[in-house]
């Protein structure tokens, strides 16, 4: 993993926990992220945003599937190792 | 294929479809004849998930379209009904105006109930409070209003149209085999009258300002597909959805399980009008060239129908 992925994913779970993790709740890089109710459709849009932010560019609706955002290691692993192309 | 505007015109023209007023359309004759016929065969589709039949009523509380956030979700279709004042003074002069019409319309109460947008909300509303062992299962069929504005099309847009919906209200496993079933179960029932369809992720229609972060998960969490037919110019049309709610309604009318867990849901909804427009597509607008449609020997061909 390169250091910018984990970057990412350092400041990705320290935000979910700090915002949206409920009391007694840890979010970590391998937590499914739509499991339990944490991503409801407004924090889906945070997190999109987030996302978005972090890596300098916008994710076309086409993108946004549940197997590129299914844990914040695979949100890693698809827009920041897998490719600069977001809009592939 | 044929152009849905020519089957319509075609219908029209033979006076066995016709528009009342924007939206709103009826029929007669072979048309009738056969969309009673596609009303029996899905009937059978339900009939082969549950014995279980519910007749809703025409109208809906606002109270209870509250309750299943609808105001939120779509309030740009909402219809109401309506009704006149009981004043005498005012119902004196409607009864003696020169347009009695017109001035009947000015005199309506403010709507004391909404016309139904929809099935299952009817459904959720009378397991309100209930606690249900693994999952119960109904069907009903309605008359239901969705105000599109100006995107009227006779048999593909109504304002007023028949729905038939099988709605599963239990487990969280539960809910989406049974989503899954009513897939495989309507694209055999369109494959069996010789309406070639597709089926695809979709989402709805949610009324903005959350429209796009429902939609959004609704697609990310694969929560809703529908079954599509192709017209000959590339439009798509869906003639069924398959929608899997979650805990959403459980937890809104305070649907349990045994457990004490909010219930999942998950309802499959036909249109009725378009099953039709589907067929009339298909095989076009002369009733000879129209294939039998017999329930009994359609359900052979649907998977656990039988």
């Amino acid at each position: 993993m390169s250091p910018r992925s984990e970057d990412f994913e350092a400041g990705m779970v320290a935000w979910l926990n700090a915002h949206f993790a409920s009391e007694g709740v840890v979010v970590g890089a391998e937590t499914l992220l739509f499991d339990g109710g944490l991503i409801n459709s407004i924090r889906v849009l945070e997190l999109i945003a987030w996302t978005e932010d972090a890596i300098g560019m916008e994710i076309p609706d086409s993108r946004i599937r549940m197997d590129n955002f299914r844990t914040i290691r695979r949100i890693a692993q698809v827009f920041i190792e897998e490719g600069t192309d977001v809009a592939a | 294929m044929w152009p849905p505007e020519e089957v319509v015109s075609e219908l029209c023209l033979r006076g066995d479809l016709w528009q009342a007023a924007p939206g709103l359309v009826g029929m007669r004759g072979r048309l009738f004849d056969l969309a009673r016929d596609v009303e029996m065969a899905i009937a059978a589709v339900a009939r082969a998930e549950t014995g279980d039949e519910w007749r809703v009523p025409s109208g809906i509380a606002f109270d209870t379209l509250e309750t299943a956030q609808y105001f939120a979700s779509f309030p740009q279709w909402l219809t109401a009904a309506s009704h006149l004042s009981g004043d005498e003074a005012l119902l004196e002069q409607v009864a003696t105006s020169a347009s009695p019409g017109a001035s009947a319309r000015r005199c309506m109460s403010p709507a004391s109930a909404a016309l139904s947008p929809a099935v299952c909300y009817h459904i959720y509303a009378a397991l309100a409070g209930c606690s249900i062992h693994e999952r119960k299962l109904m069907t009903a069929e309605a008359t239901c209003w969705r105000h599109e504005g100006d995107r009227f099309a006779p048999l593909a847009r109504g304002w007023a149209f028949q729905m038939r919906e099988i709605v599963f209200v239990g487990t969280t496993r539960g809910a989406e085999e049974f989503r899954q079933r009513g897939m495989v179960s309507a694209s055999a029932l369109a494959a069996s009258l010789g309406i070639e369809t597709a089926t695809s992720e979709a989402t709805d229609p949610f009324f903005a300002p959350t429209a796009r972060g429902r939609s959004l998960l609704q697609r990310l969490k694969a929560l809703k597909h529908e079954l599509t037919i192709e017209h000959y110019d590339g439009r798509q049309l869906a003639i069924a959805s398959f929608n899997n709610h979650e805990s959403f309604f459980g937890e809104a009318f305070g649907i349990s399980l045994l457990d004490g867990s909010p219930a999942y849901s998950a309802c499959v909804a036909y249109g009725l009008d378009r099953w039709l427009l589907a067929f009339l597509v298909t095989h076009g607008p002369d009733a000879a060239a129209w294939p039998a449609i017999d329930a009994a020997s359609l359900m052979e061909l649907i998977p656990g129908g039988h």
